[in-house]
């Protein structure tokens, strides 16, 4: 299995999601990115979609409402103003 | 000769002030439990937005020309000051002492010919300013409706704002609200919001000395969006920290005061026997020295 990193996701009123991951896709502003393991250090900005999370044992979806996502240090942080629920 | 029936009645209207109070404390230390979650689940979610801005404006210049949130504007004539305070009285000097941080300030800065405006979140803190220094108070923010703060109510108060700072109606921002430290301390504080002061500690740097990172779309982009937000969040988290500080302030003074009516309890009951004690004691002379007279 491929290599996994810490990812978290926080809204102003909780943490939402803090876990491993070994992939995450999300819906950058210009287009959707996915992270692996050990990407460039990267900040970018968040429109309204969905988040997908895949780890060792499964896949996970969310919509965030827009934020900002920053990726360093082995480390995914989304910051989003909010989760939409379903 | 004080009336008994009186002490009586004072007795008992002390003991049904002490009920209230006692009630009064009970509310607020429910309340005060709800205000800390909040104010704590919150704290991530500042810390990050704190880490991200950090990041990009480490090594960012900005274009001279631009008003923007980061460096504001190289003017510094028209000062905002937002002045968080409650909706509630019975809480203590919890209005009063971020009011008096806030006077010190609007003198100082009148000293030095700046212009000064404020912004009343709360109306306790509109009603202690409105006499001295009604001409200069722009807007009161009403919170009475909100129960529980939520994002949307930090999120339409930084709107505003912040739509008044590309107006070009003010230069500098700061924000005063009571911080929570612990339900016997609550620290007037003091912060400027626009432009923002960064504190980077030496360490800090030197660890991220060698991170780069990627923007998407760019640099600027990124800063003109985080920045309002970031606003936003600082507006929250005072909102949040000062509910907390006001249900802690009211939870002690409504201790004190509880405990200041059972002293009074005391005392008067104790009056109150004397007098009985000497209304029996006058009784009894009269009877004695009136069967001596037959």
């Amino acid at each position: 299995m491929s290599d996994s990193f810490n990812f978290s996701v926080v809204t102003p009123e909780q943490t939402y999601l803090d876990g491993e991951a070994s992939m995450v896709v999300v819906p950058g502003i210009e287009g959707d990115i996915g992270f692996l393991a050990n990407h460039a250090n990267i900040i970018t900005s968040l429109r309204l979609g969905t988040i997908v999370v895949t780890s060792d044992k499964d896949t996970n979806s969310f919509n965030v409402e827009k934020g900002f996502v920053k990726f360093s240090e082995n480390k995914l942080l989304v910051v989003a103003e909010g989760i939409v629920s379903e | 000769m004080p009336n008994l029936d009186d002490l009586k009645k004072r007795i008992g209207s002390v003991k049904s002030t002490e009920k209230i109070t006692k009630a009064m404390k009970m509310v607020a230390a429910a309340k005060l439990r709800r205000a800390q979650e909040a104010a704590e689940s919150s704290r991530p979610y500042s810390d990050s937005m704190k880490d991200l801005i950090e990041s990009i404006s480490k090594g960012y210049k900005p274009s001279s020309t631009d008003r923007n949130l980061l460096t504001g504007d190289e003017k510094d004539q028209i000062h905002l000051l937002i002045l968080f305070t409650s909706e509630r009285g019975l809480c203590g000097g919890f209005n009063s002492i971020v009011t008096r941080t806030l006077r010190d300030k609007i003198e100082n800065l009148i000293d030095q010919n700046k212009t000064v405006k404020i912004v009343c979140v709360g109306k306790k803190g509109y009603d202690i300013l409105k006499r001295q220094y009604s001409e200069m108070i722009t807007e009161v923010i009403d919170m009475r409706a909100v129960k529980s703060i939520t994002y949307q109510d930090a999120k339409n108060i930084s709107d505003k704002v912040v739509k008044m700072f590309f107006d070009g109606e003010f230069d500098k921002c700061s924000i005063f609200y009571n911080e929570f430290k612990s339900v016997i301390s609550q620290i007037p504080t003091e912060q400027q919001v626009i432009p923002i002061e960064i504190i980077s500690n030496e360490s800090d740097q030197e660890r991220k000395e060698d991170s780069f990172f990627e923007f998407e779309p760019g640099e600027s982009e990124i800063l003109d969006e985080i920045l309002p937000l970031n606003f936003t969040v600082q507006v929250f988290k005072a909102l949040l920290e000062s509910a907390a500080s006001e249900q802690g302030a009211r939870m002690s003074a409504m201790d004190n005061a509880s405990r200041n009516a059972g002293d009074m309890i005391d005392n008067l009951t104790l009056f109150y026997n004397r007098s009985r004690q000497a209304v029996i004691t006058k009784e009894l002379i009269e009877i004695i020295s009136g069967a001596e007279a037959v």
